[in-house]
């Protein structure tokens, strides 16, 4: 394969993420989707499934671990016959020394007990997309009549319950979240939820404008975490932070971060048509002046090194790696973040050789920051950690 | 000993959940650092850099395990839908 970027080895495996989109069909309507054609109820054929598999099994740059995420629009509005049928069919054609493992992210209106057995059967994951109390859920959370679906994301959480099934729950932070991290925090462990990942409202694709680009939203938004950072850990164990692990994992680390969004093939997206994709799965679907579009090839056609040859490719992984490398070269944060979201940095500054954008602002300076000062704080201290925030003990 | 394992199976047990600051909270709560100076103290207003290196000695003489047993690339990014 041809050189990609200086620092990579172009040899080392490194595909460990297929993002497929059976549909990009949405059954609701959420303020902030960045997707354009989510009213469309195209559905992926199973021979275009066969087809990236082969494309994706043949490569070299397969892993020995491969998670599969089944991300739409909503996953679950396909049938779940279509899913029997196609994770056999991976099952079938998937190397033997490849551990695959499946992810659905969820709204959860749809899911009843059919699917838990099908989750507990084939061992997948489920993210439940929840962004709070019904307040915070609803207000951009909506179906196209206008009507909440906070009612219906709680009643998949109380079936996932019922059933032992463990789920995370995803939740997008907009600007009204921003001033009451208690209240969310009573929500998750009030409602048994374990472990959260919080996306911020971004700019990207169809989605222009967002609740945190304002001038005080930063100040904020370092409040919440704080806030957040001091609850998690007053009383550990009891919910698991997605940001707040990654951060400790990576100060704790030897080694650099890398972000598998600037790493060419280290994830590849498929969309319903067989159109492929790699670095952030955002890019797929999207259109822009300069690029036109990101799907670099047809799985009809083209397998992974197709991808590699093509002009549009190199003229991206070119960008790309230029960013990576100013930010390498501009930013005291690069050691713990590896360069920054390329999706976010064109989406927000029209190329992908910028550096800091607000999305990297909040979801790591910040973030880091926080993490920091909040262990560097508590140091030395010998009080019981629910000592730290008033809270009853567990 | 109290090793890594050792904490995350109690960690994964009732209604509390595996958790790397869970773990790291646990090596604050140890008696055995009770006398040794806060890293603030120490680093005051230093570079990002050496006040992550000073969080790291610190869980390190306690814990070594939390500190060498980290896969070498972390995920931050997961999808919203």
């Amino acid at each position: 394969m041809a050189t990609i970027g200086p620092g990579i080895d172009t040899a080392a495996p490194r595909l460990r993420l297929l993002v497929l989109q059976p549909t990009p069909f949405c059954n609701i309507n959420c303020s902030y989707c960045y997707l354009s054609n989510r009213r469309s109820v195209a559905v992926m054929s199973h021979a275009t499934l066969d087809l990236a598999c082969r494309r994706v099994f043949e490569s070299p740059l397969l892993d020995l671990q491969l998670e599969v995420a089944w991300h739409g629009g909503e996953p679950l509005t396909v049938p779940l016959t279509w899913y029997e049928e196609a994770i056999a069919l991976m099952a079938e054609r998937c190397p033997v020394a490849v551990q695959l493992k499946h992810r659905f992210q969820t709204n959860g209106l749809l899911l009843n007990e059919r699917w838990v057995r099908f989750f507990a059967q084939t061992g997948a994951t489920i993210g439940l997309s929840i962004d709070g109390p019904a307040d915070l859920h609803d207000a951009s959370r909506r179906t196209r009549s206008g009507r909440g679906t906070y009612d219906g994301a709680m009643r998949a959480v109380r079936l996932l319950q019922d059933n032992d099934l463990a789920f995370h729950v995803i939740t997008v932070l907009t600007e009204r979240a921003l001033d009451d991290p208690d209240r969310l925090f009573d929500f998750y462990v009030q409602n048994g939820i374990k472990d959260v990942g919080f996306n911020i409202e971004e700019i990207e694709g169809a989605h222009s404008h967002s609740s945190l680009a304002s001038a005080d939203v930063e100040t904020r938004f370092r409040r919440f975490i704080k806030r957040l950072f001091e609850l998690v850990w007053s009383r550990p164990g009891l919910l698991v932070v997605r940001e707040f692990e990654s951060t400790v994992g990576l100060l704790l680390s030897n080694k650099p971060a890398k972000d598998e969004q600037n790493l060419p093939f280290a994830i590849v997206s498929v969309s319903h048509d067989g159109q492929l994709s790699t670095f952030s799965p955002e890019l797929l679907g999207a259109r822009h002046p300069r690029f036109e579009t990101f799907a670099l090839g047809q799985v009809v056609v083209h397998g992974l090194s197709d991808v590699e040859c093509a002009p549009s490719f190199r003229a991206i992984n070119n960008e790309i790696r230029r960013g990576v490398e100013a930010c390498e070269h501009s930013c005291r944060y690069f050691r713990w973040c590896g360069g920054g979201a390329p999706a976010n940095k064109l989406f927000e500054t029209g190329r992908f050789d910028a550096t800091e954008t607000m999305h990297c602002r909040l979801t790591r300076q910040v973030v880091l920051d926080e993490v920091i000062a909040g262990i560097e704080s508590r140091i030395g201290r010998r009080e019981r950690p629910y000592d730290l925030c008033g809270l009853e003990a567990p | 000993m109290s090793t890594e394992l050792d904490r995350r199976r109690h960690l994964s047990t009732g209604t509390v959940v595996v958790s790397l600051i869970a773990a790291v909270t646990g090596v604050w709560a140890g008696d055995a650092l009770a006398s040794q100076p806060t890293i603030a103290a120490r680093v005051g207003d230093q570079e990002l850099s050496a006040r992550v290196a000073a969080i790291v000695e610190r869980v390190s003489l306690v814990d070594p395990a939390l500190v060498r047993d980290l896969p070498p690339q972390i995920k931050i990014a997961q999808w919203r839908n």
